[in-house]
């Protein structure tokens, strides 16, 4: 949930992108920390926190445009977890406290099967953690659509955004910086219309 | 072969499509009669051909709530695609503007614990003569990198400053013992021990922290400047006296 810091009056969001290993994850991370515009200071460092085999990436910034809700400034942090199916344990921890989800999906056929496994594991943890995926705002990005062996978006609709609401969801090439920004707007403004439709955010 | 409707879209869901051979067989019009041996050996059909036919054979899909936004709320982001840019560089670049603190930063100090923990002491000094806490603030703030040090007693009165005018000292006393104490806490929850010092930094500004019996010494620094840690922690050492 949100953390609100009563000092500086910052309203604290956590996003984590989700998806399977190779999916595009990280290059989602190193493209708004290499392109977003904030004003000095209000971006931080890309971080990794790295165990020997696995990698976790975190970074944290302030956007030049922050919206004040009810006069606290948004301050979002934006996760990636591990996508090898080893390292759910990690995937549980960075999940903690979730406010947000972005589902990077790898568009090739062969890694279908994949995203499946992933979402669902996705929708396990949060059980794990008592949080159901329905009441937390969540994208879908389909990523690499510059690959030769894609599926149709279609498909990848009725694979993963099929369920009784339809969220919304963008075809990306992440690593060419396309659908990334629009991902990211998306998820920040259903954060904002959820904490703004809920009145005070939580504390905590 | 003709699949049926519901046994691809159960398949589909999966994001597989693999069934026994035994099944598939079934499903073939000219199928062979004899029974083979390889009945539950598992095959798997290609996904690139079935979807496309499966989602043009698909009745209009069952109609779905969207996701509303209010849009009054703007996009808070915007960047700029480099094309040339290269992701697994970018993520070992250093930014400049961080209020992060990543282990492996050499511009830090903090790997200098070592250095601090083997500091001088004053026991073996017994012909030195023990500063005064304005002398050791003085001789703090003149080190280079240094921009203002402090010492504050555990109920946060101010014993000797040195620093710039646009902070308050007596504030800044004040916050010295909470600061150091919920670390503290932290730390001895985790069973680590107690904290003997603290590194952290604030809008690229650096502050060390040093607990010396029951007094804080704290410095900070300049944007971009690594504070000289050891020396720092040799004038702590200095306060590390018994009253006379």
């Amino acid at each position: 949930m949100a953390i609100i810091n009563q000092a500086t009056k910052e309203l604290q969001v956590k996003i984590v992108y989700y998806g399977p290993a190779m999916g595009g994850k990280t290059t989602n991370l190193v493209q708004v920390h290499d392109h977003v515009q904030t004003a000095s200071g209000n971006k931080g460092k890309l971080v990794s926190l790295a165990t020997s085999s696995d990698r976790t990436l975190f970074f944290d910034f302030l956007p030049i445009e922050a919206m004040s809700i009810k006069g606290f400034k948004t301050k979002f942090q934006l996760y990636t977890v591990p996508g090898q199916v080893i390292y759910n344990t990690t995937r549980q921890l960075v999940l903690r406290g979730v406010d947000g989800i972005v589902f990077v999906a790898d568009s090739q056929y062969e890694k279908m099967a994949e995203n499946v496994e992933s979402f669902a594991n996705l929708e396990d943890n949060l059980r794990t953690l008592k949080l159901n995926l329905a009441e937390i705002p969540y994208v879908l990005q389909y990523n690499k659509r510059d690959l030769p062996n894609i599926a149709p978006i279609d498909y990848m609709e009725f694979l993963l955004n099929n369920r009784e609401v339809q969220v919304p969801s963008f075809s990306s090439t992440a690593h060419r910086c396309e659908g990334v920004f629009e991902t990211l707007n998306m998820i920040t403004r259903m954060l904002l219309h959820k904490f703004i439709s809920q009145g005070t955010p939580q504390y905590a | 072969m003709a699949i049926p409707f519901e046994a691809a879209e159960s398949a589909l869901k999966q994001g597989k499509i693999a069934f026994s051979w035994k099944t598939v067989r079934g499903w073939m019009q000219q199928a062979p009669a004899d029974a083979s041996p390889n009945e539950s050996l598992v095959v798997e059909l290609p996904l690139k051909i079935v979807a496309p036919l499966f989602l043009a054979k698909r009745a209009e899909a069952r109609p779905q709530q969207k996701v509303e936004i209010d849009d009054n709320i703007p996009n808070l982001f915007f960047g700029f695609p480099q094309p040339e840019s290269a992701p697994s560089a970018a993520s070992t670049a250093k930014a400049a503007d961080t209020n992060f603190y990543v282990w492996d930063d050499r511009s830090d100090t903090v790997t200098s614990a070592e250095v601090e923990t083997k500091g001088p002491s004053v026991g073996t000094k017994f012909v030195s003569k023990y500063a005064t806490p304005n002398e050791i603030v003085s001789r703090a703030a003149a080190l280079d990198g240094v921009a203002g040090a402090i010492i504050a007693l555990p109920d946060g009165l101010l014993v000797a400053s040195r620093i710039p005018p646009e902070f308050n000292a007596d504030t800044l006393a004040a916050f010295l013992p909470q600061i150091f104490g919920k670390v503290s806490q932290c730390t001895k929850e985790l069973r680590m021990g107690d904290l003997n010092n603290l590194n952290f930094t604030v809008g690229n500004l650096p502050w060390k922290i040093f607990r010396v019996n029951a007094i804080f010494f704290a410095a900070f620094g300049r944007v971009g400047e690594p504070l000289p840690t050891a020396k720092l922690a040799a004038l702590a050492a200095e306060l590390d006296h018994k009253p006379k």
